[in-house]
């Protein structure tokens, strides 16, 4: 019989712990924005390719959780060195409990950066301005009284080279990006890459109007947003 | 009775909070799976030509049918949810399936493929994912996804075609348009279409394909595979590209007649 009890006892306190509420108690959201090591630090592709970024501009549009406004809109260069922190782009005081309401627009990415492979150096600087609001985060930020509690975008760098939007494990590839260099300048341009088919490329099964590399990479990029590191969210191009 | 009392208040709340995921399981109902051939009409590509296509085939797995909406990893004892990465999203919850590997031969007057078992409700997507035909598949499609075969014509000149594409492993097709209300007493089967022509996109499925372009020896014929070079080689990226997207597949629902 006691058991019973006990069991019931437990469940209720679990139920009771989950909706997360301590009365007037409040705590701290601290809200940041992190590239990843590939970022801040570079990354080699599998072709070979070491990837320098001198720039990476995240520009938000707005960013909430807990129903209050982090910030209304702010840009960060999230290739700035962080020791894994991230950068702080903005904190909250909310009542204490568990929040999985965050969203946040990503307005702008502005990139510079240099591919080196065998003694070839290509740059690029390149900008797009497809607005995405990112919302329906699979994650969420559990606030304690009186304690900071963290949500972090993560800003996955690495998808700009990846060869596929369909598989779960698609290749990190520069080469296409370097041979779209057709004036051989080493800088790879916007209309170069709009001038380059996609090869073996595999936009996805909504891709059937990518055909060229600079629609790819702006499909791409509507898809780096993401929380607490792995959690996906719902991405929702924002059309003019 | 005492003890009773707390543990079932307990576990009420607890299915409560849990999304009342032990509630009575949904209706279902059975239908067959069939190839359609209804899809693949004559069509007129970008560049002129009017693609008439002879022979269609392809290799694919696993069926799953969708409701409306973003995707959520609810229920399901019938099946799981697969996730596409980085293409997030592009469905609803899995309430329909068919399971196993299937050679989809479009032209064939009788192309039952299996039984699907589909929850009573409204669908919207369908998804697949396509595979790699066996070596006792028949030549060429052998060791191969899909196979098209078929004859381009404009002003008043003709070849004909045979294209071989192979899809990335473990490739899905998500998102394949699947409107339809099944209850209960839903009866007929399910159509499997490949399309020749998107309207949504007012595209066609050999658009960019410059066939005369391709028959370098003017023989009338021209045979494009994945060991294609040069023009040809892109043609087969182009050709797969569209072969791999959602917007030239549905799934429709076809009442007894």
């Amino acid at each position: 019989m006691k058991l019973y009890y006990f069991l019931s006892a437990l469940v209720l306190a679990l139920l009771a712990s989950a909706c997360g509420d301590d009365g007037d108690a409040e705590g701290t959201i601290v809200v940041t924005a992190y590239g990843e090591e590939f970022v801040e630090e570079g990354l080699t592709t599998d072709d070979g390719w070491d990837v320098q970024f001198d720039r990476f501009d995240v520009s938000f549009g707005g960013v909430s959780i807990a129903d209050a406004i982090v910030t209304a809109a702010t840009t960060v260069d999230v290739a700035v060195p962080s020791a894994g922190q991230g950068h702080e782009i903005g904190r909250v005081t909310v009542p204490t409990g568990t929040y999985d309401d965050a969203r946040f627009t990503i307005t702008r990415v502005a990139i510079e950066g240099r591919a080196q492979k065998d003694g070839v150096e290509k740059r690029f600087a390149l900008a797009f301005d497809d607005a995405v609001s990112y919302s329906l985060c699979e994650t969420s930020t559990r606030v304690r009284k009186g304690a900071e509690a963290r949500f972090e975008i993560t800003i996955h760098a690495d998808h700009l080279f990846f060869d596929s939007r369909a598989s779960a494990e698609p290749n990190l590839l520069f080469q296409a990006l370097a041979d779209a260099d057709a004036d051989d300048d080493d800088v790879i341009t916007e209309d170069e890459l709009e001038a380059a088919g996609l090869g073996a490329y595999d936009p996805g099964s909504d891709g059937a109007d990518i055909d060229n590399l600079w629609d790819y990479l702006e499909r791409l990029i509507t898809e780096i947003g993401h929380a607490d590191g792995e959690a996906h969210c719902v991405a929702t191009r924002i059309v003019d | 009775m005492r003890t009773a009392l707390p543990l079932a208040c307990a576990l009420f709340l607890w299915s409560a909070f849990a999304g009342c995921e032990g509630a009575a399981e949904p209706s279902r109902v059975t239908l067959p799976l069939r190839a359609d051939a209804s899809g693949l009409s004559p069509a007129e590509s970008d560049l002129g030509y009017a693609v008439e296509i002879t022979e269609a085939k392809l290799s694919v797995a696993d069926f799953t049918f969708a409701t409306p909406g973003e995707l959520h990893t609810r229920w399901l004892r019938l099946t799981s949810v697969a996730r596409a990465h980085p293409g997030h999203y592009e469905g609803g919850s899995v309430i329909g399936e068919l399971r196993g590997r299937f050679v989809v031969d479009f032209m064939a007057s009788e192309g039952t493929l299996g039984t699907a078992t589909m929850l009573v409700g409204t669908y919207a997507s369908a998804n697949f994912r396509f595979e790699t035909a066996e070596d006792d598949a028949a030549p060429p499609l052998a060791g191969h996804t899909a196979l098209l075969r078929g004859r381009a014509s404009r002003d008043d000149a003709s070849v004909t075609f045979t294209f071989v594409v192979d899809a990335p492993a473990m490739r899905e097709l998500v998102g394949a348009p699947f409107e339809a209300t099944l209850t209960e007493t839903s009866g007929g089967a399910l159509g499997f279409r490949l399309l020749s022509y998107d309207p949504r996109s007012d595209a066609t499925l050999f658009d960019g394909i410059d066939f005369f372009a391709l028959d370098a020896d003017e023989a009338g014929e021209i045979i494009v595979d994945p060991t294609s070079e040069g023009a040809a080689s892109e043609a087969y990226f182009e050709l797969r590209r569209r072969l791999l997207a959602h917007d030239f597949y549905d799934v429709r629902h076809l009442p007894e007649e």
